[in-house]
């Protein structure tokens, strides 16, 4: 398992764009914060809300890392070098498990990563606008700092059920273009759907348990209101989301290891 | 130590319904270089990718001794590997390659040795998606080699290798061979594997019909005693008549066992007057051996029908 996380790591690391994307999340979220300085009464986008998701970063973040999920397998059956990792002495299930650990830490060190960038662009741009220990009036009487912590926790739960839709696909269909789709539909389509969804929860009460209900987690951390659309409590949206991953990634498992190549 | 270091027995390969291995047993012995022929969807490349745990197939297979499948293939440590084509990532140069597939000891000294025994010194640092096929090939044959692997498997390694590197490549598996290193090899350049195998097996429609040594198979096979005579007609009634097997050739060229006198033969010709003013000797090579296999395999399949 070391020497599949090592490889793993190696390949990741020798990626130009995995430098690129570094250097665009620190230039966007300083930018962003930089732009709140700029303009100080903007309704549309306080600079609070913007240091809530770390000046966009979140949602930049579920962009990139379903394009490196998609493509860590899906590369491996496009190169032919699949072969080359299977034929080690390693299973197949260590093999995927391994890329799913590396992803983790590309995923913790992103958020670690634009949470310093954030925390720089706050002090730097609009430490005069707002407080860390501030109350947040918008929230459960959470200080902003808390907010800040709790809506980044909970976006990466949620980042965590795309990917492992993602994985999914990427296993079943061998192909980064249905496995970016399927995490794009599964993140973005909901929107869109979702008030659907909502009227179908009102009316019967067991569809709250189908999974794209479970992507409501982060917004209902940071809007506690949403609770009256998802039925759900935070708790019971947390536990979800992390059954729904371990599922679709169990799932992917199975196929990973039947796969001929 | 005569434990082969690769036995497969019985190994059965279906798609779907159709069957492209049949009950294939053989064993490789250790420091042997094992060719393994036969025409395009024959079930070389199957067989090879069952050995390395790539694809299910039933029967069993052990190497070095130890039993490995398709889920459990611990002893795949001990094997290096090309099968179809390179694989190569893009955005990694030769040599990182290298680093990425180098385990155990002293790994930065293999690299090394292993970069100069394929001649990749040249182009071993720039980006590996600038490679023409012959480089990605002793790319991939350097990965195959890089851990002193006891068995190698190379399918069809000298695709799109020139002369140069083909000869080069043939020099390093006699080394390695001589080093204990077995290779199981297959290819349709027979020219090149009559060079460097010791055993030879012919598949044929997923069943192996030939098992043997090279040197059996070649002195098995046909010689042929081409002269050259004063009267070249003559000769030939003269040879038929003493009972000689002739070719259709108009040259009189007798079909002879391996040891074969030539006095009688020219005896028979004096007799008659005839001068015998050249006589050359020619042995069938792998390719006509391995050619006449299949289509005696094609005939017995036609016969069953």
């Amino acid at each position: 398992m070391r020497t599949l996380l090592w490889q793993e790591t190696f390949k990741l690391l020798k990626k130009k764009s995995t430098y690129w994307v570094t250097i665009f999340l620190v230039i966007s979220g300083l930018g962003q914060a930089f732009l709140e300085k700029l303009y100080p009464h903007n309704k549309v986008l306080t600079a609070p809300m913007a240091f809530s998701s770390s000046f966009a970063a979140t949602t930049w973040l579920i962009f990139i890392m379903i394009a490196a999920c998609a493509t860590v397998l899906s590369m491996e059956f496009q190169y032919g070098t699949v072969k080359e990792i299977i034929y080690q002495q390693y299973s197949r299930s260590t093999i995927l498990m391994s890329k799913w650990l590396v992803m983790l830490g590309y995923s913790i060190y992103l958020y670690v990563m634009t949470g310093a960038v954030a925390l720089l662009g706050k002090v730097l741009f609009v430490n005069d606008q707002f407080s860390l220990t501030a109350i947040d009036p918008y929230s459960n009487h959470l200080t902003f700092l808390q907010q800040w912590l709790a809506s980044m926790s909970s976006s990466f739960i949620t980042l965590w059920l795309v990917l492992s839709v993602v994985f999914l696909f990427a296993t079943l269909f061998r192909s980064a273009t249905m496995a970016v789709t399927a995490g794009i539909v599964a993140f973005f389509a909901f929107n869109a759907v979702s008030v659907l969804m909502f009227k179908l929860i009102t009316k019967f009460n067991w569809v709250k348990w189908n999974p794209f209900n479970f992507l409501n987690f982060s917004n209902q951390i940071t809007d506690p209101a949403r609770h009256a659309l998802t039925q759900l409590s935070d708790t019971q949206l947390l536990i979800g989301s992390l059954a729904y991953t371990a599922l679709f990634l169990a799932i992917g498992l199975v196929s990973f290891r039947r796969q001929n190549v | 130590m005569n434990q082969p270091i690769l036995a497969v027995h019985q190994l059965n390969k279906s798609f779907g319904a159709k069957q492209v291995l049949h009950d294939v047993s053989f064993a490789c012995q250790r420091g042997h270089v094992i060719g393994l022929v036969g025409a395009n969807g024959a079930g070389k490349t199957t067989l090879m990718k069952a050995i390395l745990g790539l694809t299910t197939a039933t029967g069993q297979i052990r190497i070095d001794g130890q039993p490995t499948s398709f889920d459990h293939h611990e002893v795949l440590h001990e094997v290096g590997a090309l099968i179809e084509y390179p694989s190569i990532y893009p955005f990694m140069s030769g040599r990182d390659h290298l680093k990425l597939f180098a385990k155990g000891p002293h790994r930065r000294q293999r690299i090394d040795r292993t970069i100069a025994d394929l001649h990749l010194t040249k182009y071993i640092d720039r980006p590996a998606k600038g490679y023409s096929l012959g480089m990605k090939q002793k790319l991939g044959i350097a990965l195959a080699i890089l851990n002193d692997p006891k068995l190698v498997v190379l399918d069809e390694p000298m695709n799109g290798l020139d002369p140069q590197a083909n000869k080069e490549l043939r020099e390093l598996i006699i080394t390695k061979r001589q080093a204990g290193t077995t290779f199981l090899i297959s290819s349709h350049i027979l020219g090149e594997l009559q060079r460097i195998a010791d055993d030879l097996l012919v598949i044929d429609h997923g069943k192996i019909v030939k098992q043997t040594t090279m040197a059996d198979l070649l002195a098995a096979s046909s010689h042929q005693l081409i002269l050259s005579t004063s009267d070249d007609a003559m000769a030939r009634k003269v040879l038929t008549k003493a009972g000689y097997l002739l070719t259709e050739d108009p040259k009189p060229t007798i079909r002879v066992g391996a040891k074969t006198q030539l006095e009688p033969i020219l005896d028979a010709l004096s007799h008659q007057q005839i001068t015998v003013l050249d006589i050359q000797h020619h042995d069938a090579d792998l390719e006509d051996s391995v050619l006449k296999l299949l289509a005696q395999d094609q005939l017995q399949k036609e016969g069953q029908i």
